[in-house]
């Protein structure tokens, strides 16, 4: 278990910069998931962490020491890959046991210790196969075994579950949670999947263009976004945003129209952008703000059915526990949750108070 | 529709097949067939061509220059193959590294394949040669020689290395090179990254990535270079012929050259041919082995 401290972190690759100043602590034991939109700059931190990208200023602390200068060896971390980038004329074995061999262990040990972790893994049965041999989850598992033979004080992730079908991403979700909680070793975890962030963070810490949009627990996040990207970014189907002005009387008047008691103790004339969840939408008189609109889209997916309606101009996604009877072209009432709401400064983009 | 597909495949292929059967098929066969023949051209049209079974095999074997032949030529190709994989290796880690001014290094690490092995030799001929060799300029210059060496004239010998035999050697290497390090570099961007970054978090050194991940995953690409080099090195002619013609001492005679002199020489056209079967049949040997691990990969 081991602590990281990003201070002050850029990287530049000649002209571009590709993070501009980045500052992190991952405390001891911390699963810790790096998520946000592709080209954020995720994957970069990451490396730089791993030792496989140089660090154009700052400095990456590991434990305490700065490991800016350290070759990846030397950092005592292990890394799983996209690719899982297994070595392909090895066996399941050998490449596990490869890191062991390489510190200079006996032959005895190293099969000792690879036998512990296949156990773990349920991959004791594969030690004698070669990674073409084996679906793509096994791979993804010897990947991780590989990782966990060394006993590494930190482990970074590169979104490792995105070469996986969606039903083996739901359980090697679980197994790389359960392995933490066996653990305990500190996890830095790259995504860009939103639901992986949510169900496996202790903290998540939202990334755009390089630089950090918020950092917390998974729920705070979600419940309590800092700005309008980590809104729309975390939750699926995502937050419905609807841009609106302040109006003299401290209500909220959307671009269609239509007023809702918000946003009191704004400046008239504000421009804001509401938000709300579409969970917190009902279909039936929950005490919220009621709104007449018309049904555009019926998706069921289940165990909850999502509506795409039409407010006005605005279209307004609702995902409502089990079944509706209505269908496209209805025109009904929805019910708003006032405490649910979001005001959002609509050019910077910052959570408002209310 | 499967019969016209197959049809047009064969079609396509026909003028390779051809072009290889009478350049190719035709004149070997002519030339195993003769082995077993007498047939010596001066006397040929009086006494004509009689089959005289293994006999002219047995008296090359018998003939000291031609085993010494083979002996060079086994030594030559060994000694070329083992020097252009190695430098291979190194030079292809030097083209594929990323550095200001990589275009040109691969441009000169590429140059000698534009040269043609005949125009090759002819050149090294005029760089080594004694009296007015550069090489021998430098080295004096350098206080590192007294007199001239004399690159293919020098009989001194130690078994059977000479240098005239190192210098013939060092220009079919400098020759050879581009070719293997044109293969060895596209085998070696094939191999993933992420494997070697894998293998430094791992903690690989430099030497242990290339010991545990380039070599061992270039050891197809490695197999099918060394055989094609001995296939090529076996029958190797024009760059021991026109450098030395095989001399001097027949320290650089190579079988090809045996079977040349005897035939457009000494115009014994079964001794040639007897000669150049039994190059036939070393060569015939590494083809089994390259073929049979083709069809293994295959399958």
């Amino acid at each position: 278990m081991s602590t990281i401290s990003v201070r002050n972190v850029t990287k530049k690759y000649g002209a571009v910069t590709a993070i501009p100043d980045l500052s992190l602590e991952v405390t001891k034991g911390e699963f810790i998931v790096l998520v946000g939109p592709s080209g954020c700059g995720k994957s970069t931190l990451l490396r730089m962490l791993a030792g496989l990208e140089s660090i154009t200023e700052g400095e990456v602390a590991i434990d305490g020491e700065v490991v800016n200068n350290m070759m990846p060896r030397q950092r005592n971390i292990a890394m799983v890959f996209q690719s899982y980038a297994l070595y392909p004329h090895m066996t399941v074995a050998g490449n596990m046991g490869f890191s062991l061999k390489l510190d200079g262990a006996d032959k005895a040990e190293v099969a000792e210790r690879v036998n512990e972790v296949a156990k773990i893994l349920a991959l004791d049965s594969l030690l004698d196969r070669k990674p073409a041999q084996l679906s793509g989850g096994q791979r993804q598992r010897v990947a991780m075994g590989r990782s966990i033979v060394r006993d590494p004080s930190v482990f970074l992730f590169d979104e490792p579950l995105s070469n996986l079908d969606a039903k083996l991403r739901v359980q090697m979700r679980a197994e790389i949670k359960s392995l933490h909680n066996r653990l305990g070793t500190t996890i830095v975890y790259v995504t860009h999947d939103q639901i992986e962030a949510m169900t496996m963070a202790d903290r998540i810490v939202v990334m755009n263009a390089g630089t950090i949009e918020q950092v917390g627990a998974p729920l705070d996040l979600y419940d309590q976004p800092a700005n309008r990207f980590v809104a729309e970014f975390l939750g699926s189907p995502s937050m419905n945003l609807i841009d609106g002005t302040i109006s003299d009387s401290g209500t909220v008047v959307l671009g269609s129209g239509l007023e809702l008691p918000l946003g009191a103790s704004l400046r008239a004339g504000a421009e804001v952008t509401l938000g709300i969840r579409p969970e917190y939408i009902s279909l039936s008189d929950t005490g919220g703000m009621k709104v007449r609109c018309m049904v555009s889209v019926i998706e069921p997916t289940g165990p909850a059915t999502i509506l795409v309606v039409e407010m006005g101009d605005e279209k307004v996604t609702i995902e409502v526990t089990g079944r509706v009877a209505h269908r496209v072209g209805d025109f009904i009432d929805i019910w708003m949750a006032k405490e649910h709401c979001h005001l959002f400064d609509t050019s910077s983009g910052i959570r408002l108070d209310q | 529709m499967e019969l016209r597909k197959n049809l047009f495949c064969y079609l396509m292929v026909a003028p390779a097949l051809l072009i290889t059967l009478a350049l190719g098929i035709v004149p070997m066969v002519t030339s195993l067939w003769w082995s077993f023949l007498d047939y010596d051209l001066i006397q040929a049209e009086t006494a004509g061509e009689t089959f005289v079974g293994w006999r002219n095999y047995q008296v090359v074997l018998s003939d000291q220059r031609f085993v010494t032949s083979l002996v060079n030529t086994v030594v030559m190709t060994v000694m070329v193959m083992a020097l252009v994989v190695a430098l291979g290796l190194l030079l292809a880690h030097v083209m594929n590294a990323k550095y200001r001014g990589r275009a040109i290094v691969r441009t000169l690490i590429c140059a000698p394949w534009f040269v043609p092995p005949v125009v090759a030799a002819a050149i090294w001929v005029w760089m080594l040669d004694t009296d007015r060799s550069p090489i021998n300029a430098l080295l004096m210059d350098w206080g590192l020689i007294d007199g001239n060496l004399r690159f293919l004239t020098d009989t001194t010998d130690a078994g059977p290395l000479s240098l005239p035999l190192a210098s013939v050697v060092a220009v079919r290497v400098w020759n050879g090179l581009p070719f293997v390090v044109i293969f060895l570099l596209a085998g070696m961007q094939s191999i993933s990254r992420s494997l070697y970054e894998a293998a430094s978090i791992d903690g690989a050194s430099l030497i242990g990535r290339f010991r545990y991940i380039t070599l061992p995953l270039l050891k197809p690409v490695l197999g099918v270079i060394v055989m094609l080099l001995l296939i090529t090195g076996f029958g190797h002619f024009e760059i021991n012929f026109i450098m030395t013609g095989g001399g001097p001492q027949d320290m650089t005679n190579v079988a090809a050259v045996y079977a040349y002199q005897q035939a457009f020489n000494f115009f014994r056209f079964d001794y040639a041919s007897a000669a150049s079967g039994v190059v036939f049949l070393m060569t015939s040997v590494i083809c089994i082995f390259y073929i049979r691990a083709q069809i293994r990969k295959d399958k």
